[in-house]
């Protein structure tokens, strides 16, 4: 059904500044706190209180520019944005309409089967988000918590340049690595430091114009933006296969039923009565603050990646994954400036960190190991001290103990089995206890080979190189 | 000023008026629209816009946090709060 139908899709991502104070006011932005201890005079919208801007967040919102090559404006202005609900005190929302503080720029986006795609920002704006109503707490009233109003958003949109459900995911995705990789936002999808809205609208492939789009707001996940898209999108096609129209309209996608719900009709469009906020001044940005706010960048993403294929010689796809993220990113330049060789230190991480964090549901800001220790287990396995099959064992000991790795292979006696005499021994008390086998291996079974090759392994706890054995065994048999 | 535009103002500032409010809200609107049309006449050909009225840059705060809040405080004005939530009649969401 899908076939000859094209998904058009663009995003807008709402990023929480991880500022110390609100963009208006003092007020600490610290999440967790009892309701309304953190909204003072100016988040209260106390009459007379005026805002005053918050350095940090313009730092942060230039930060965010710099790294997608876009356009600072050297002006910009806040507006009012005016609307009435009770979790928004002022009746407004200070935010950027038509004079944004970033302007176009290009995010390299990484897709699941490892191209990438260059997505287009059209903009990016400062704003403050409102305060959170609670409707089911008291049965005559709602609630108004005010802690969150006033905190900073960096408001992303992008062009309309996705054309699958999974590729709008990687976008999100990669705003999510970028902007913690920038170190302005924490990421806490579960706290609502992220929130995505995405624009969908199908068309016939082949045809130039857009479809009529629906928005659907309020994704908190990777998961629910793919999902959610993926059923508006059907549901479009649907609806024009059977003849009818789409309708203009902003939608919620239910993630317990996995549907996207009207929420209400666009036909009389907004009316947010944009005009710039008398309290506050056109914000000018000097070429010395630029320079300031460059000179503290941190290495981005794309030059990582080309400074470990040329510094490590590791193959791309491999240095695309060790630089998808800020913290495997960071974990892997530790280990290997720790001595641990370059490859393996990748192979490691990739496979047995990654592995175990899956498992436990972890990601790469919470590795239990520590670089050091990566680090010490990499050389022993080089040096032959473990074999592969002990280095797991010492690696899932690492995993829940901060022991140092010598440590813990002298008090296990974990040492691989090397000496050549005490193995051979080991084996020819096997070849006696197994005469049958024997008797078979000699006869051309191979696959009993391996029956004695384990048993050799069993004897010696693990602690012997399954291709020595091999080797001595058949040395052993005569075969 | 007709009733639709009235209407749709109403909706907007989520206000309610009876009849005779909205003819008297009327004529009031109209009255100051008339006036800004006379403002609409000036010549404003090659004037850039400002977004401001007075010529300065906005100053910049220092990103420092106050954890000093006394709600106890804020909460004594208020018309009703529990649990330290500050109570309005139920609404439901319509953003």
């Amino acid at each position: 059904m899908t076939s000859n139908w094209e998904p058009v899709v663009g995003i807008e991502v709402h990023v929480q500044l991880a500022t110390r104070s609100k963009i208006f006011s003092t007020t600490s932005v610290e999440f967790g706190a009892a309701p309304n201890v953190r909204a003072n005079l100016i988040d209260l919208a106390m009459p007379g209180a005026l805002p005053v801007l918050n350095e940090e967040a313009v730092t942060m919102a230039v930060k965010f520019g710099l790294a997608i090559n876009a356009e600072i404006a050297e002006t910009c202005v806040f507006d009012r944005k005016n609307y009435f609900y009770p979790d928004l005190p002022k009746g407004y929302q200070i935010s950027q309409f038509d004079s944004p503080i970033v302007g176009r720029g290009q995010l390299a986006v990484l897709l699941e089967d490892g191209s990438v795609r260059e997505i287009g920002i059209t903009r990016a704006h400062l704003e403050e988000d409102a305060g959170k109503s609670v409707h089911d707490r008291f049965a005559e009233s709602t609630g108004i918590d005010l802690n969150r109003a006033g905190t900073p958003l960096l408001e992303i949109v992008t062009e309309p340049d996705m054309r699958s459900a999974a590729e709008a995911a990687a976008c999100f995705r990669q705003i999510h690595s970028l902007v913690s990789w920038l170190d302005i936002c924490d990421g806490n999808l579960a706290e609502g430091s992220m929130r995505c809205d995405a624009n969908v609208s199908v068309r016939k492939v082949g045809d130039e114009t857009f479809g009529e789009r629906t928005e659907i707001k309020n994704i908190n996940s990777f998961r629910f933006v793919e999902r959610a898209l993926n059923y508006e999108i059907e549901r479009q096609i649907d609806v024009l296969e059977r003849g009818g129209e789409i309708v203009r309209e902003t939608r919620q996608y239910d993630a317990d039923r996995d549907v996207t719900l009207s929420m209400r009709s666009k036909e009389l469009s907004d009316d947010y009565r944009y005009f710039p906020d008398p309290d506050l001044l056109p914000l000018r940005l000097s070429s010395t603050f630029l320079e300031t706010v460059r000179s503290t960048m941190p290495e981005l993403p794309e030059q990582k990646l080309e400074r470990f294929v040329s510094d490590y010689t590791l193959a791309p796809p491999v240095a695309v994954r060790l630089t998808r993220d800020h913290n495997i990113a960071t974990f892997y330049e530790s280990t290997v400036e720790l001595g641990a060789d370059p490859q393996q230190s990748a192979n490691w991480l990739l496979g047995e960190v990654a592995a175990a964090l899956n498992r436990e549901e972890r990601d790469y800001s919470d590795v239990p190991v520590s670089p050091k220790q990566l680090a010490d287990l990499i050389a022993r396995i080089q040096d032959k001290t473990l074999s592969s099959s002990l280095a797991k064992e010492v690696f899932e000991r690492i995993w829940s103990s901060d022991d140092p790795v010598d440590e813990i292979i002298e008090r296990r006696g974990l040492r691989q089995l090397s000496d050549v005499e005490e193995l051979r021994a080991l084996i020819q008390r096997i070849i006696e206890e197994h005469p049958d086998q024997v008797e078979q291996v000699r006869g051309g079974a191979t696959k009993v080979l391996g029956y004695l090759i384990g048993q050799v392994m069993k004897a010696s706890q693990g602690k012997a190189d399954p291709r020595q054995v091999n080797e001595l065994l058949k040395g052993m048999l005569n075969i | 000023m007709d009733d639709l535009t009235i209407q749709r103002l109403m909706s907007l500032s989520q206000l309610s008026l009876d009849a005779e409010d909205k003819d008297k809200i009327s004529r009031d609107l109209d009255a100051i629209i008339g006036f800004i049309e006379i403002m609409n006449k000036v010549d404003t050909e090659g004037v850039e816009p400002l977004a401001h009225a007075v010529d300065l840059d906005q100053p910049l705060r220092e990103d420092r946090a106050d954890l000093d809040i006394d709600r106890g405080l804020f909460q004594s004005i208020a018309p009703e709060t529990a649990d330290g939530f500050y109570l309005v009649p139920k609404v439901l969401d319509r953003r």
